[in-house]
């Protein structure tokens, strides 16, 4: 029986990007996932203006970026790729995957883009960056889960 | 002789429902799925944020508050909703049409 959730969050698990054609790919090595409803912003100036006299956030664009260390993945999920759903979670600090855990779907997502880097005595690592459109836009892609 | 009530297939929540001690995601879904799962009966609970601050939670992944942009009925309410008796905000949904 699992502990009472701490409500803290450590490592990720079952972090998976399900394609529109070509069935699912199993996002491992990952060490990091970023998420986020990336607001976006219109801003306006003119004339002389140093600052913009109008600045207001319009509408927001969830983002998922995820870092991981399996480079045989750049060529699967390239910047074509559509998806029907990405998926990951978040364990829980004391239980993992058990009570406390959150799941995280983003439905109708894409490959933004798809990254590799080196670093200097370090793993090297990519970056994976998704997107989403609400089906009718209104309700958000993100979607976020707890079994009952 | 009354009819029985169709059974609830969403519940659409006021911004900021729940107590301000479950604010942490976990804590937050916790309590309503206590509150939510059983009325739905599902075994997962889902939410979603909608662009207004409320919080809709479905039997699945796929809902949506309006038919999709590739549904006939683009742009459409999904469900029909009423106050709950407790009168808080909460609505219940029941699906307009099977799909």
């Amino acid at each position: 029986m699992s502990a009472t959730a701490s409500s803290r969050f450590i490592n990720v698990s079952s972090c998976a990007f399900t394609r529109k054609s070509g069935g699912s790919v199993t996002i491992n090595t990952v060490q990091a996932v970023l998420l986020g409803k990336r607001g976006k912003q219109i801003q306006a100036s003119g004339d002389a203006d140093f600052y913009p006299t109008l600045s207001v956030t319009v509408g927001a664009a969830p983002l998922i970026v995820i870092k991981h260390q399996n480079a045989g993945l750049l060529n699967t999920l390239d910047e074509r790729t559509l998806g029907s759903s990405f998926s990951f979670t978040s364990n829980d600090a004391i239980n993992g995957a058990g009570t406390g855990a959150v799941t995280y779907t983003l439905s109708n997502c894409h490959v933004v883009s798809h990254e590799a880097d080196a670093q200097h005595q370090a793993l090297g690592s990519c970056t994976l960056t998704l997107s989403a459109y609400s089906s009718d836009g209104q309700t958000s892609p993100l979607a976020m889960s707890i079994a009952v | 002789m009354m009819r029985p009530e169709p059974p609830i297939d969403a519940v659409l929540l006021p911004a900021g429902y729940g107590s301000a001690s479950a604010r942490a995601p976990y804590w937050a879904l916790a309590q309503l799925a206590a509150e939510f799962a059983p009325l739905l009966g599902v075994r997962v609970l889902h939410t979603r944020q909608l662009l207004d601050g409320r919080t809709l939670i479905g039997k699945s992944l796929d809902e949506t508050l309006n038919y999709p942009q590739a549904h006939p009925r683009a742009g459409e309410p999904r469900y029909t909703w009423s106050i709950r008796p407790q009168d808080d905000g909460v609505l219940y949904g029941r699906r307009v049409g099977a799909d």
